[in-house]
């Protein structure tokens, strides 16, 4: 009766009748066969890791002093169904135990006087977000800028167990409406990796 | 003879005749080759960095300035390659890995009079991430530098590139302002 290695390799015993060595041969190589792949798999799903990056062009008013939660509208990677514009455009969603790094890039139109901006990421489950404020441009520029711009960056952990969504949210306190423009916004894991890229 | 359904080993099945030192050899060198191909691609996470070099980089006509590199500090588990390294100086990188890449660009600047703010931005066949600075050095603070850091998805050999646009208000004789240390920093957040 053939025995098995820790890791589940059979090997026929001194006992085990030579007849059936070719049996045991094979049980043998499958055996390794499935752990070598097993391994292979593992360095895979380290190499990718699991992350997404969503972007948007099209024109979203900022009106003053109220919050705007960015909208998306291209998934330009996922590797981890990570985004899902059909049932949720504002959402990137972390689901596997571990700690990512969440940025965004978001491009503003500019307003006449000096007004700030602020750029929120915000993670569900009660998890602290990271937020990036800035000066909005003035007039007094020679001439203005035709864009302002703002890029939060943050880290967040997910147990694996709730669902983290990470979304971008804006807000700014000029005189007037102002546009959110071209916006790129993404997470990618960077914890909990076993080796490879 | 059979081989195994994933890594293809060889073995003896029960039709074939039994030779079991070549048999358990064939075994032993295939699995040997295959882990050391698995060995062999665990490596440094795909990344480059290139830097200015030695020359500062005039800024020219305007009204923006693609940033030139001259040296390739680091190019790891072939992050680029080709005229990518070969070429100096460029300004565009093809990232050779399929993937989610991140970049950070810096440009440092000196006091440029008449000019009110200068941005840097990363480009690849779109828009990634710019950064504008409104507050310009002066004589007594020095120079000062510039970053913006950003994320992009690259599909690998003969894919877009990337790169970093210098800009300055409109004003004045750019063509003689100087960009002294400048880099750019790449590298692989998640394979495709």
């Amino acid at each position: 009766m053939p025995a098995n290695t820790p890791r589940g390799i059979s090997y026929p015993l001194y006992t085990d009748p030579i007849a059936n060595t070719q049996v045991y041969f094979q049980d043998m190589a499958t055996d390794i066969d499935t752990l070598v792949e097993q391994f292979s798999d593992r360095m895979d799903a380290a190499a990718m890791r699991p992350s997404a990056k969503a972007s948007g062009l099209a024109n979203q008013a900022l009106a003053p002093l109220t919050n705007v939660t960015c909208i998306w509208s291209a998934e330009d990677f996922d590797n981890a169904a990570m985004i899902n514009l059909g049932v949720n455009n504002t959402f990137i969603t972390l689901t596997e135990q571990g700690i990512y790094i969440v940025g965004a890039s978001i491009g503003l139109s500019n307003t006449l006087g000096t007004y700030g901006v602020r750029a929120t990421l915000t993670f569900s489950a009660g998890i602290g977000g990271g937020t990036q404020t800035l000066r909005g441009s003035s007039t007094t520029l020679d001439p203005s800028p035709t864009q302002t711009f703002i890029n939060p960056l943050s880290m967040v952990y997910c147990d694996g167990i709730t669902a983290v969504n990470c979304t971008v949210v804006m807000r700014q306190n000029a005189a007037g409406a102002i546009n959110i423009q071209d916006r790129n916004f993404w997470a990618s894991k960077v914890s909990n990796v076993t080796g490879g890229f | 003879m059979g081989v195994t359904p994933n890594r293809g080993y060889p073995y003896p099945d029960p039709s074939s005749p039994m030779r079991m030192t070549k048999d358990l050899q064939a075994l032993a060198e295939a699995v040997d080759t295959d882990l050391k191909a698995e060995q062999d691609a665990i490596t440094q996470r795909p990344m480059f960095r290139a830097a200015g070099g030695g020359p500062r980089q005039a800024y020219g006509p305007g009204p923006t300035a693609d940033v030139s590199y001259g040296v390739i500090e680091a190019n790891n588990s072939g992050a680029i390659a080709g005229t990518d390294v070969s070429i100096l100086p460029r300004t565009t990188f093809t990232p050779l890995i399929a993937g989610l890449w991140a970049f950070t660009a810096t440009v440092e600047y000196p006091q440029w009079l008449g000019i009110g703010w200068v941005k840097l931005s990363l480009y690849s066949s779109s828009w990634i991430a710019s950064t504008i600075a409104t507050e310009m050095p002066n004589n007594v603070d020095g120079n000062r530098t510039i970053s913006v850091t950003g994320s992009q998805a690259f599909s690998g050999p003969g894919g877009n590139t990337v790169r970093a646009v210098f800009e300055a208000n409109p004003t004045g004789p750019r063509a003689v302002f100087p960009m002294f240390s400048r880099s750019l920093t790449g590298f692989l957040l998640a394979r495709t």
